[in-house]
């Protein structure tokens, strides 16, 4: 759940039943989704809308409700939403009088069976049915899950910003004309007047603020009043307008990615720079208002500004921008937004160093793309031409998807090691004692590795198959519901055809897979093959009693399997298993698309969690691990089993190919001392990295206080290294005294 | 003392992505084994030549099973239930090793031939190519006990660039035969005063003297390392005695302060060593005077790392 970034959140749930009554008098008077929808978002905004704070130099704060129309669950919720577990601790608090206790009682069932989610899965088609059935994967050991929402919409905001609403109207208007929905243009058209009276609305409010304001604020407060009158009548001329219109645009979406940042500004920022309107310094702070922005969301995830690379249509005034976004990301030290840069052979050499810089701080930010590997890459994914490759934008945790063109949202998540468990037991679940998914013959009934692993292979193209049918199935009956207009407007080709976006207006609908425990799978792969069949150490029946009772009391067994050749440690044996099971896993997700009727479906491979908490409900397995614990996260070696050091395992995590899939995120992670003692051999390591293949890093540069943290859990520390010309150790090896003592003397 | 067999050497650590042991990325490879005894040592372990148990008590969960394993009777639990270890018993079976889950247990010295070492660092060849610099480099303990194991080595790796880090304490006669084949010296120039460094380093200095000369004569290339230890040597005494040194032998490349610091005093527990002596570790206005007080006294390229 999000805690928006507001001063005075509200308090009670007054918002959520004005809502639904809204919603119940719309439904009376239509039935048209379009209509529907602008009922909603008219009852929303500015309802929802927070005052200007003090530190904004743009307008819009938000708060979702409890109840709602969204996007996905970072946006409140997904499609019309309650979030019923608040909603009863609100009633179970006991506030308010009577009639509001009624009202929270009427809320609660009215949505019960009409809240998106629900009716997506009460729909689902009866062959779906016995595999994906409940999006419940925190509290069930699923091997796989519907996640419920449409996520990835990177709006045109460059066109937004070139014509403005006014510009947009008109174009409205004009395919309006041959449209058979009309109702669809006119409710667009609806949605626009509404933006524009929010523009007023926030303008009328930073006047009344203007008024007891300081000098200094005064000023802030009428440059937004004036930027948002402006926008009401015309296309942005200056870099404030168009932040102002992209950021009121995007939170009446609901949007969490803001695109290709440095493209729909860069224009406006050099006109005004240029031009003494204003200097770069404040230039640099309205992106960093615009940050703070983005940030208040707290949507965990998402947030995505881009930054740099082909494809962008001012490509001069887009690289004079770009210092001045990585400036502003050194200073918002937020979480959001998730800054990312794309890269080639053409990236001037100041941005470059400019971002090297500002990770070094320790940021973690810009996420860097290697275009040079990714545009090819995306290519032969995609099957796209290297035009449309060019537009390859990351959405949330790194699915790649093409600006204002394409929608792949991650809508299935898939626990390959989980599958592996159910598998190795013939189909049987041993957490919860009953069977998933398909028969097999067990592992201690397979005379062969090859053909163990023909049976894994089986059921994983079992449950991807399904996978791709439920996104398939989920974008049609969202379609029917939810025309998204706001989406719809600012998508490439919807216009044209008449449709909203999910209903057969987008150009390019995709979708994409989450995969999590390929690294462990791959690892228990290794050590089944090695122990089993190879050096026979072990036999199927006592290895399947030691992972039973979580290798207690079957520590001779649990050591072997630990000792088998592990991905990671830049060994032929397990990479191969590896590389090989993940393109197994990305080929067979490819195929579903044409099978489905879908542009492309793909795998990903992302950093986010979810390694964690879909390892929570895996036993012990094959790889050594033990039961519950975190598994591998993306395609990083399991921590602690990149036994060689960081050079070998930057060879491993370059084996995997980077054009059958769409997204996979590599992490690094390195001291400050190391950049401050060696810039140089540091950044010549990272260009290595990507010159020989590497498509993507997000680097995390250790200070002070992930020292601090290494102290308390250094089971997560295990590749820290403090290195003093020769000698080393492991930072996590060292006593408690000494670990202090070093964090004690640190002093970066 | 058994000979050594040319082919091979007793290796206890490799590290890879050295940024601090010679120019560019390299993989320095420690060997055990050392003819000094300095006080303040920070990989004491490799003062003995021979392979020796490693325990890690933070690692250790105290499950047992080592106690079974092992048939001299290394481990056992005292009445607190502390993990002890008696580490002269061992006969280096491997046996525990084969029952931790943890890694609480290792063997610290293993054989490489040389055939097994370029083996093992193949996988960093990419990195040595990172401007052309990185490479190898033999550290320890004192790796010119092995200078033949080296000079082999370097026959078949013929294209990458070897580094030693040296204490100089070796017969002339084998910095002679591996210098063709070394690309930089790391030398190690300890304390100034002959009977200091008997006292605090187990031998006297004028062999590593003469080698340094030696090496300079022949156009080595070398940094002069310093390891720098509050209340032993950062005195004028020795700071001159560098300046000299820096002055007289004038083509060595640069000079490395190397402060004194005390993680090494968890090798003493994991190796079940003597108690080391403690030396007060440095603070940084410390390690500043250092480096101003020898750029004083006429030291030009020096660096504090």
């Amino acid at each position: 759940m999000n805690n928006f970034k507001v001063n005075n959140p509200r308090k009670n749930l007054n918002f959520e039943i004005s809502f639904t009554n809204a919603y119940r008098n719309a439904i009376k008077n239509t039935t048209h989704p379009a209509e529907l929808e602008l009922a909603c978002m008219r009852a929303q905004y500015p309802a929802i809308f927070h005052p200007i704070q003090d530190e904004d130099l743009i307008a819009g704060r938000i708060q979702m409700g409890l109840v709602g129309w969204g996007i996905q669950h970072q946006t409140g919720g997904f499609g019309f939403y309650i979030n019923e577990q608040e909603v009863v601790k609100e009633l179970e608090k006991g506030n308010g009088d009577a009639q509001y206790r009624e009202d929270l009682h009427d809320i609660l069932t009215f949505w019960k069976g009409r809240n998106t989610t629900t009716v997506v899965l009460n729909n689902t088609p009866e062959s779906l049915k016995p595999w994906i059935f409940t999006d419940q994967w925190r509290h069930l050991p699923l091997p796989i899950c519907p996640i419920l929402r449409m996520a990835g919409a990177y709006l045109n905001f460059h066109k937004l910003v070139k014509i403005g609403l006014p510009g947009l109207e008109k174009e409205i208007k004009q395919f309006m004309e041959n449209a058979e929905d009309r109702v669809l243009f006119e409710s667009m058209l609806g949605a626009l007047q509404l933006v524009k009276d929010c523009a007023l609305f926030y303008a009328e409010q930073a006047q009344e603020q203007a008024v007891t304001a300081s000098a200094s604020r005064k000023s802030e407060l009428n440059s937004i009043s004036s930027a948002l009158l402006a926008i009401r009548e015309r296309a942005p001329q200056t870099m404030l307008e168009g932040l102002q219109l992209v950021w009121l645009y995007g939170i009446m979406t609901p949007a969490i990615e803001y695109g290709r940042l440095d493209e729909y500004i860069g224009d406006l920022y050099v006109h005004d720079v240029d031009n003494g309107i204003i200097t770069e310094d404040q230039a640099i702070r309205y992106v960093e208002s615009f940050f703070r922005l983005i940030d208040h969301l707290d949507c965990e995830t998402d947030g995505r500004v881009i930054i740099g690379g082909y494809g962008r249509e001012n490509t001069e005034n887009a690289d004079r921008f770009c210092p001045v976004a990585i400036e502003a990301c050194r200073n918002v030290k937020e979480v959001l937004p998730q800054f990312t840069l794309r890269f080639n052979k053409d990236t001037p050499e100041n941005v470059w160093r400019d971002s090297l810089r500002c990770i070094e701080e320790g940021r973690t930010y810009p996420l860097l793309y290697n275009d040079d590997v990714l545009v090819p890459g995306v290519m032969k994914a995609f099957d796209v031409s290297r035009e449309l490759a060019e537009t390859y934008v990351p959405l949330g945790c790194g699915e790649i998807e093409f600006d204002h063109h394409s929608i792949g949202s991650p809508n299935g998540s898939i626990n390959t090691l989980k599958i592996l468990e159910l598998v190795m037991r013939g189909g049987y679940e041993p957490m919860t004692d009953w069977y998933i998914g398909p028969r097999n013959p067990k592992l201690s009934e397979c005379k062969t590795y090859e053909e163990f692993l023909s049976y894994y292979k089986a059921a994983l193209v079992e449950y991807i198959e399904k996978q791709a049918e439920f996104q398939v199935y989920e974008y049609d009956i969202t379609g029917k519901i939810h025309p998204f207009m706001m989406v719809t407007m600012l998508y490439d080709g919807t216009l044209e055809k008449g449709k909203s976006i999910f209903n057969g207006g987008c150009a390019y609908l995709a979708g994409t897979l989450e995969f999590y425990g390929n690294v462990n799978a791959a690892n228990s792969l290794a050590a089944i093959k090695k122990t089993i069949f190879e050096d026979k150490t072990i036999d199927a029946y006592e290895l399947e009693d030691a992972l039973t009772n979580n290798f207690v009391g079957s520590e001779r067994i649990r050591k072997l399997l630990l000792d088998a050749p592990k991905y990671g440690n830049d060994d032929d044996y397990a990479d191969s298993i590896f590389t090989n099971l993940h393109n197994f896993v990305s080929d067979t997700t490819k195929k579903q698309a044409s099978r489905v009727g879908l542009k492309s479906y793909l795998s990903v491979t992302i950093n986010n969690a979810q390694n964690t908490t879909l390892g929570r409900w895996v036993g012990a397995t094959p790889d050594g691990r033990k039961a519950g614990t975190p598994m591998a996260n993306a395609n990083n070696p399991h921590p602690g089993t990149d036994r060689r050091g960081l050079t070998p395992m930057i060879n491993s995590i370059l084996k995997p190919r980077h054009d059958n899939h769409a997204g996979m995120v590599s992490n690094l992670r390195f001291t400050r001392e190391n950049f401050t003692s060696a810039r140089n051999k540091m950044h010549s390591l990272i260009e290595n990295y990507f010159e020989r293949g590497g498509a993507h890093a997000m680097i995390t540069v250790i200070g002070k206080d992930d020292l601090k943290n290494a102290l308390e859990r250094p089971e997560e520390y295990k590749d820290l290294i403090i290195r003093v010309g020769g000698f080393s150790a492991r930072f996590v090896d060292l006593n408690k005294d000494v670990q202090q003592e070093i964090f004690d003397r640190v002093t970066y | 003392m058994s000979p050594i067999d040319r082919e091979k050497a007793i290796v206890f650590d490799i590290q890879r992505f050295s940024i601090h042991d010679g120019p560019g990325i390299r993989t320095s490879v420690f060997l055990k084994g050392c003819p000094l005894s300095c006080e303040w040592c920070h990989n004491p372990e490799a003062q003995n030549k021979n392979p020796r148990l490693m325990y890690k008590n933070s690692l250790c969960r105290k499950c047992g099973l080592c106690i079974s394993a092992c048939e001299q009777g290394v481990h056992t639990f005292d009445a607190s239930g502390n993990h002890i270890v008696n580490f002269d018993f061992c006969k280096i079976s491997g046996q525990c090793i084969k029952t931790c889950c943890y890694e609480a247990l290792s063997i610290s010295g293993t054989w490489y031939s040389v055939d097994e070492l370029l083996e093992e660092i193949k996988s960093d060849f990419p990195y040595f190519k990172i401007g052309n610099e990185g490479g190898v480099t033999f550290t320890g303990g004192e790796p010119m006990l092995w200078s033949e194991f080296i000079a082999a080595f370097a026959e078949i790796a013929k294209d990458i660039s070897i580094c030693i880090e040296t204490s100089g304490y070796a017969p002339t006669k084998a910095f002679k035969d591996v210098l063709p084949k070394i690309d930089m010296f790391l030398f190690d120039w300890k304390i100034t005063n002959k009977e200091k460094h008997v006292k605090y380093c187990g031998a006297s200095n004028e062999l590593i003297l003469e080698n340094l000369k030696f090496l300079h004569e022949q156009g080595a290339n070398i940094i002069l390392r310093l390891p720098i230890i509050p209340g032993v040597n950062d005195d004028d005494e020795h700071f001159l005695g560098i300046a000299k040194i820096m002055h007289d032998f004038n083509s060595i490349i640069a000079a490395e302060i190397l402060p004194y610091h005390s993680i090494g005093k968890s090798k003493v527990e994991w190796f079940g060593l003597k108690n080391q002596k403690m030396f007060s570790v440095p603070t940084q206005d410390q390690k500043l005077f250092w480096l101003k007080r020898l750029k004083e006294l006429g030291v030009k390229n020096i660096l504090l790392t």
